[in-house]
């Protein structure tokens, strides 16, 4: 797998995860939030409908009138019905018995005389708690519909799906261009690799940046130089080994060429004692050339493992000996 | 026989190859450097050019391209043995190409085929009274026929060419009857013994201690 193919996929996945476990945590506190609310406001109301019914039975109570089951069911009906309209159902029990049930679909329940809350599977919120004295035997159960509650939470799940599948090709394309982008200075470096691997020594990575693959190119760039730099010494020096060879082997050959014919005239030819002379000074002559080119070639391989000896010399007398030298050549010509 | 100019820097070499080309019987000329050439050839008639390639001042190959025009044969004599390089100077019409070191037998030899192949009529060789005409392949004493084997025939032209020089049997085999021929070089003797007989050249063709026969002829022509 490439790096950046690698990259791309853990950074991906990383940032997913932790996006998507950070809003299902955020969803979770506020559902939380959202049912204490609820739970709240619950039994707020249900403590302010019990006080109110508690007033009635006062007043009723203090006007003479005994608080009879039909009383009861008159005044919890009265606030039944109030309220029906928030979807909130109301029950009055007298101990065990139903005294009035506003719920239709009732059933279930319920307190053992201490205020308690808990949800139902229909997602309702139940509410009961006992009347102030002296109607502490009445109990009035409260029931509110939180559907609503749960509509939203689903809605708020249905769009979170909805941001995932739109935001996670979004977010991996961005981080592909992004990604790409970073890396793009590696594969220009592997390309001017290649190319100074198939032999093109001059090949230089063009990188102006200030980070750490700036750094690379300099450096890269640094030892293509050097290498260049050596493979240019290296065939320069093969060259004039080359040229030394090539120049050595004219230098022989023409020496060798004619002192092998002068052995041979002498030895077959039919001539006269002048020509004689000549060929076997010209042999004599040409051993003595192969004889100086041996000694300098051995000069010359010495020179090469030692260092030079430096010694103050008059141009002009160097003149004068190589015009010495040279003087008798000059003139034959 | 034919008028060779010989252009060589190298002094040794070519006083070589003129003192044989002397002791075959050609007529020559020395040249030591390419510029010399030209007036050498506006006054003489050079039936063959010998051409070193590395001269000083104009080299073999610029100086070819000057007087390719002339039509006279060119034989390239280098040290420089890269195929480029003799590919270079056979395009630029040279006859052949001989690469240092060389046998001066190799030499005269491919002087002789370039010779032949240029020059149409080939000239009578007249040696006491002897007449040798290697275009009829005909030989006449004193003005009659003489009766030669074809094997006697080449061995007498190989000795012609390289007269004044020493063969070996070994060499004289070669030459004369190519080295396929499969002949003991007492052969040689044979036939050596037959030419002396029927031209009588006992004095002209001598045999030389150690070495073999050679062709003796008086200098120059």
């Amino acid at each position: 797998m490439r790096f950046w193919q690698k990259t791309l996929l853990v950074v991906l996945i990383l940032f997913i995860v932790a996006l998507d476990a950070s809003v299902i945590m955020m969803m979770h506190k506020s559902w939380k939030l959202n049912m204490d609310r609820e739970m709240q406001r619950s039994s707020n109301e249900q403590a302010f409908i019990a006080n109110n019914i508690y007033d009635n039975l006062n007043s009723i109570k203090s006007r003479g009138m005994t608080v009879k089951e039909d009383v009861l069911f008159d005044v919890a009906r009265s606030y039944a019905e109030y309220y029906q309209k928030q979807n909130i159902f109301l029950q009055l029990w007298d101990r065990d018995r139903l005294v009035y049930d506003g719920d239709v679909g009732a059933g279930r329940q319920q307190g053992s005389g201490q205020t308690h809350t808990e949800e139902q599977k229909v997602h309702e919120m139940v509410t009961s708690g006992e009347l102030p004295a002296p109607y502490q035997e009445l109990k009035l159960v409260y029931k509110r519909n939180i559907e609503e509650l749960y509509t939203s939470q689903k809605e708020l799940n249905r769009y979170f799906v909805y941001v995932n599948v739109i935001a996670g090709p979004i977010l991996a394309f961005l981080l592909y261009v992004l990604i790409r982008q970073l890396t793009r200075p590696l594969r220009q470096l592997s390309k001017t690799t290649q190319t100074i691997a198939g032999g093109n020594y001059n090949e230089r990575v063009a990188l102006k940046r200030n980070d750490e693959f700036g750094e690379l190119a300099q450096n890269f760039n640094r030892m293509a130089e050097a290498v260049e730099r050596h493979v240019t010494e290296l065939s320069a020096m093969a060259e004039e080994k080359q040229r030394i060879v090539d120049n050595l082997a004219h230098e022989l050959r023409t020496p060798l060429t004619s002192m092998q014919g002068f052995a041979q005239y002498l030895n077959s030819a039919h001539i006269s004692e002048e020509e004689r002379i000549t060929a076997s000074g010209h042999i004599w002559s040409e051993t003595l050339r192969l004889k100086n080119l041996a000694f300098k070639l051995l000069d010359l391989s010495v020179l090469r493992h030692q260092s030079v000896e430096r010694i103050r010399l008059s141009v002009d007398k160097l003149f004068q000996s190589v015009r010495q030298m040279e003087q008798e050549n000059l003139e034959v010509r | 026989m034919a008028t060779i100019l010989v252009v060589e820097d190298e002094k040794p070499i070519n006083d070589l190859i003129t003192m044989n080309l002397k002791l075959v019987g050609h007529r020559f000329f020395k040249a030591f450097s390419g510029m010399e050439v030209p007036a050498i050839l506006e006054r003489e008639k050079i039936d063959l050019i010998l051409l070193d390639v590395m001269l000083p001042g104009l080299d073999g190959f610029s100086l070819m391209r000057q007087i390719r025009n002339l039509n006279i044969p060119v034989i390239f004599i280098t040290a420089k043995d890269s195929l480029a390089d003799r590919i270079a100077g056979f395009e630029l019409g040279a006859d052949d190409y001989i690469i240092k070191p060389f046998e001066i037998l190799e030499l005269l030899a491919r002087i002789h085929v370039v010779l032949r192949r240029s020059t149409k009529e080939q000239t009578a060789i007249i040696i006491d009274d002897v007449e040798i005409r290697p275009l009829e392949r005909q030989v006449y004493k004193l003005g009659c026929a003489v009766e030669l084997t074809v094997r006697e025939f080449e061995l007498l032209d190989v000795l012609l060419q390289n007269r004044n020089i020493a063969l070996s049997r070994e060499k004289l085999l070669e030459l004369a009857w190519g080295y396929d021929y499969e002949g003991e070089t007492r052969t040689v003797d044979v036939h050596i013994r037959q030419l002396r007989k029927k031209l009588g050249w006992e004095e002209r063709i001598k045999t030389v201690f150690k070495l073999g026969y050679r062709l003796e002829m008086p200098g120059e022509p």
